[in-house]
């Protein structure tokens, strides 16, 4: 009886899995990453991207990497009585499915801890968003002094 | 009402309130927010004075140096990710929509609330690559605290494990007038034209002569 519903069980965790990484890597989209001007001997730098997940199940992202960082954080800003406050995020960030979340000046971001150089407006680096289904999604980051205007309409948010 | 309807009607019911309540939550937030700071600063006071620290080219300046002009302050530290490139940024963009003669009346100073780790030098850099007109000052810490008193906000270290820590200050950018009084705040959620015919605002008050007791730097 255990038997056969191990041998059962596995055919099927296996499809499960296979189903949702061809999912995670089709479903979730990344667009318009940019990052800002940043000093290596400041040591800190930031990301900013929106995420949009096409598929019919949510997708969370549990963390990133970066060659041009030591590591990346995910971080939120928040401000309450006009007092501005940072906050882990170490659960990571769920894009529910058909939803879109934007990593935005003032509130969502990606930190990047002890960047390796300078980075300089017009370079570029790529941001590997890792995916609680065992995913990575590769994001190309552009170093911009303000955000790009292209693709979303205006400050509404 | 039958069954089918109930249920349609519950159907849209549920998502129509839910946007809703998240359409007013965010308008009682932007309701709120702006109120906070004019409840500790009046507005029609004289504030940020006196203070003295040294600006990025390590001159010592005091409030005095500034009298006479259009002041935008901003307080922060340079290891902020977010917050301060977002508020300078903001700056940066205002000041490059007024004109030439206009931007010269305007003094946009960037307060170090990180007297630990932000020197006249580490200011420099950062400040200039947002815009050459922004003016960092730092201090001592007991500078830096009369500089925060003097304009009534408020900042503290927060550690985040090890050596490392983060500042938490206030995200209010002060627009004082040449008479040195409160004429309001920036909000980074405006658009950079808001904050531009804000300042205007503020310059034509010194065009009509509102200006502290004549003593104005060259
Ligand atoms: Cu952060």
């Amino acid at each position: 009886m255990k038997r056969r519903i191990l041998l059962a069980a596995m055919p099927l965790a296996t499809l499960g899995r296979t189903r949702a990484e061809a999912q995670g890597q089709q479903n979730l989209k990344a667009e318009q990453g940019w990052s800002r001007p940043a000093l290596a001997r400041i040591g800190t730098a930031v990301a900013y991207l929106t995420l949009r997940n096409e598929g019919g199940a949510p997708v969370r992202v549990i963390g990133a990497s970066t060659p041009a960082a030591e590591g990346v954080e995910i971080h939120e800003s928040v401000v309450e009585n006009d007092v501005a406050r940072m906050r882990p995020r170490p659960d990571g960030v769920a894009v529910p499915s058909g939803g879109t979340v934007r990593f935005e000046p003032g509130g969502l971001h990606l930190m990047l801890m002890k960047p390796y150089a300078d980075l300089k407006a017009g370079q570029s680096f790529t941001l590997t968003l890792r995916l609680d289904s065992g995913e990575v999604l590769a994001v190309p980051v552009t170093v911009a002094m303000r955000e790009p205007t292209a693709g979303h309409s205006g400050m509404n948010h | 009402m039958n069954r089918r309807t109930l249920l349609l009607t519950l159907g849209i019911g549920c998502p129509v309130s839910m946007a809703l309540g998240w359409g007013l939550s965010e308008w009682m937030l932007a309701n709120r927010a702006p109120e906070a700071p004019p409840s500790r600063s009046p507005f029609g006071q004289p504030i940020g004075t006196p203070f003295a620290l040294a600006d990025h080219t390590g001159l010592r300046v005091t409030d005095r140096d500034f009298a006479g002009r259009v002041r935008l302050v901003f307080f922060g530290f340079t290891h902020c990710p977010d917050i301060c490139p977002t508020g300078l940024g903001y700056i940066a963009e205002a000041l490059d929509s007024l004109t030439e003669q206009e931007a010269a009346e305007v003094r946009p100073l960037f307060i170090s609330v990180d007297s630990g780790r932000d020197t006249p030098e580490l200011l420099a850099s950062y400040v200039t690559n947002f815009h050459p007109l922004l003016i960092g000052l730092t201090g001592t810490e007991e500078e830096v605290a009369q500089a925060a008193k003097a304009f009534r906000t408020y900042y503290a270290k927060v550690p985040t494990g090890g050596d490392a820590y983060v500042m938490e200050h206030s995200a209010s950018i002060y627009l004082l007038g040449p008479d040195g009084m409160l004429r309001g705040f920036l909000d980074t959620h405006e658009p950079p034209t808001t904050a531009v015919a804000k300042i205007r605002m503020a310059l034509a008050d010194m065009a009509s002569g509102m200006s502290e007791t004549g003593d104005r730097p060259s």
